[in-house]
């Protein structure tokens, strides 16, 4: 157990070096001249040349990934171009908007797939099981910010029964900052107004975002049940009389569960990655909403940091799930 | 000497031709037809579509701009006045290329690494996979982001930044395929007999690679579609005015509650095509039985 720990922290250390040694290839190596595209479109040459020596880009590229990663360690991402502050500062602002949005949309994402994969599983080629086959279908085509725009089209426009547009009544303050998550901030400091707009507004995005997830999960679970449905202690405690409520509750579901764990690790990094286009279209002021900016004013700096940022959190979630794997299922455990 | 009376037609199986192979295929899932079909008409329509569309594509008619959809215009038109399903139509082939020259350039990349990982395995095997996890450590979309952010927007960049996001599950499919293979009888047949290394992987292992490797690339037509239009979306791909769907979404966005068929038109062709290329390939899997990548 304690060697498959450290086994599995060690290959994410080797991971996370890897991230930092391809953001600095993306930003020191591809670029025909970072200190250019780092100064902005509009720098002068002393400016560029300023910028040069700041960043140490006259230096041999190994001696520049060093000065890099002691940067990385203080937390200075240079400065962004179009907010005029430290990339990092941004970036704590800019990430909480973007972490509510995925969370919610994984629990989503977890809690929908799980339900529709069992009862498709339960009522194998009846209705609700082509209705899963077609959401699962539907979901890994369906462009997200098509979805997105649709979906407003019929619950803000057409119906009426959604607002649209940010995170919370304008009309409202944000509730005090704790963690930057208003529905947790607001449930912290028992704010009800703030937290029953923040539901609200954070309904449409995060159903937008869990559609396509949603279907993989629940695909997964259907397979893995029908699988663990087969095999001999099942019918064991099938035939000891057990009512099949809880067989399947308490004997199947367990291990059918495993392999979706995998699988919503992995699903968390094109939920993260979808998030940018969702933000976009609800107005949703998080990392997606900061790099579309960085990128219209060709914010170098911004664009690297958010990379960089987004690469950490979900190598930080796989290992979570690595983890959450080794406890829930001894026989890795006893390997 | 004379002919030995054998009846050979006996021994031989039953002949397969590639119709019957289709036949069967498609008797197997309506849904598999339900694909082919969409296919089918998504490539005639991008080799054609020079001839069929309807209006100029590209060239602003202002006289009638944000004309809603009616006989003259089936789909409406948009801020500048240009007919939306000309515009669908001219932006099937830039989608359906993209798609193919995005798949070509990560499959030569993904299988020559995972042929050489998979057969010399060793060091050389840990380090390409090691390789392959760096670029796996990232969401795909904001990868390919920052590296076509950094090449500067266009559609060219766009391909070459997602066909590097996508090279590692290539190699990494083909790593596999060749790790079941290597150790089978006939290639250590092959080996017994002196053939030399470069000879035993293109002749007896590569083609038993290709079978999951086309299905795979058949799903990855709907994958690096959706991606590339989520980079048009994002400003970084095809620009104004190139018909690019993703990029007539992103455009028309902002007319989206007043105009609602301007951005949500090019929408249903990027689903329908998309959908299209993932139901052959679904049904292509379960065919060939390829063990399910995990995305």
């Amino acid at each position: 157990m304690l060697n498959q720990l450290l086994r599995r922290i060690l290959l994410s250390l080797i991971a996370l070096i890897g991230i930092t040694l391809l953001v600095f290839i993306l930003s020191h190596v591809v670029p025909g001249d970072p200190a250019r595209l780092a100064a902005g479109p509009q720098a002068r040459e002393a400016q560029v040349e300023s910028v040069r020596k700041e960043y140490g880009l006259d230096k041999p590229l190994p001696q520049q990934y060093l000065i890099y990663m002691s940067d990385l360690f203080q937390g200075n991402l240079g400065k962004s171009l179009q907010s005029r502050r430290p990339v990092s500062e941004d970036l704590v602002d800019y990430f909480p908007a973007t972490l509510e949005l995925t969370l919610a949309a994984t629990l989503l994402a977890v809690i929908g797939g799980i339900a529709f994969g069992i009862l498709s599983a339960v009522h194998k080629n009846e209705w609700i099981d082509h209705l899963t086959r077609v959401i699962s279908l539907g979901g890994v085509s369906i462009p997200v910010f098509w979805l997105g725009l649709v979906l407003v089209l019929i619950f803000y426009r057409a119906l009426g029964w959604l607002p649209f547009g940010g995170r919370l009544d304008p009309s409202l303050s944000p509730p005090v900052h704790i963690t930057g998550l208003y529905i947790l901030d607001s449930l912290l400091t028992a704010n009800w107004q703030t937290l029953g707009s923040s539901i609200a507004y954070l309904i449409l995005p995060a159903v937008t975002l869990a559609f396509s997830s949603l279907g993989v999960v629940s695909r997964m679970t259907r397979a893995s049940l029908l699988d663990t449905l087969q095999e001999d202690y099942i019918r064991t405690a099938r035939g000891k009389g057990l009512q099949e409520r809880l067989v399947l509750m308490r004997h199947a579901l367990k291990n059918a569960l495993i392999p979706v764990t995998t699988i919503v690790g992995l699903q968390f990094g094109g939920l993260l990655g979808g998030a940018f286009l969702v933000e976009v279209i609800f107005s949703w002021p998080g990392l997606g909403t900061y790099a579309m900016k960085a990128i219209m004013f060709l914010d170098y700096n911004g664009i690297i940091g958010v990379t960089l940022l987004t690469g950490l959190v979900f190598m930080i979630v796989n290992l979570l799930v690595d983890l959450t794997y080794l406890t829930i299922d001894p026989r890795i455990r006893a390997q | 000497m004379t002919a030995m009376p054998v009846d050979l037609t006996l021994t031989l199986a039953p002949r397969r031709t590639y119709i019957s192979t289709l036949a069967r295929f498609l008797k197997r899932s309506p849904l598999a037809t339900a694909g082919l079909v969409i296919v089918i008409v998504t490539v005639l329509i991008a080799l054609t579509s020079r001839w069929i569309v309807p209006y100029n594509p590209i060239t602003p008619n202002l006289d009638v701009k944000l004309a809603a959809p009616s006989l003259q215009h089936l789909l409406g038109t948009d801020d500048m006045g240009r007919d939306i399903l000309s515009r669908i139509l001219a932006g099937t082939s830039v989608s359906l290329s993209s798609a193919l020259i995005i798949i070509a350039i990560s499959m030569a990349f993904g299988m020559t690494v995972g042929l050489i990982a998979g057969y010399s395995g060793g060091w050389l095997d840990d380090v390409l996979m090691r390789m392959t996890d760096i670029f796996l450590a990232f969401p795909a979309l904001i990868l390919a982001m920052a590296i076509s952010a950094t090449l500067g927007p266009s559609l060219q960049n766009a391909l070459i930044a997602v066909a590097v996001v996508w090279w590692p599950w290539y190699a990494r499919l083909v790593r596999g395929q060749v790790l079941s293979v290597r150790n089978m009888e006939y290639v250590e047949a092959a080996r017994a007999v002196g053939a030399r290394p470069i000879r035993v992987v293109l002749r007896h292992i590569l083609p038993n690679t290709l079978g999951p490797l086309l299905v795979q690339a058949t799903l990855d037509v709907g994958n690096t579609i959706l991606l590339t239009a989520s980079l048009s979306f994002i400003g970084l791909g095809a620009q104004p005015p190139t018909p690019e769907w993703g990029s007539m979404v992103s455009v028309g966005r902002l007319y989206l509650l007043s105009y609602w068929w301007v951005p949500t038109m090019p929408g249903f062709a990027i689903l329908f095509t998309v959908l299209g290329f993932n139901l052959l390939g679904d049904a292509l899997r379960d065919f060939a039985d390829v063990r399910e990548r995990a995305l």
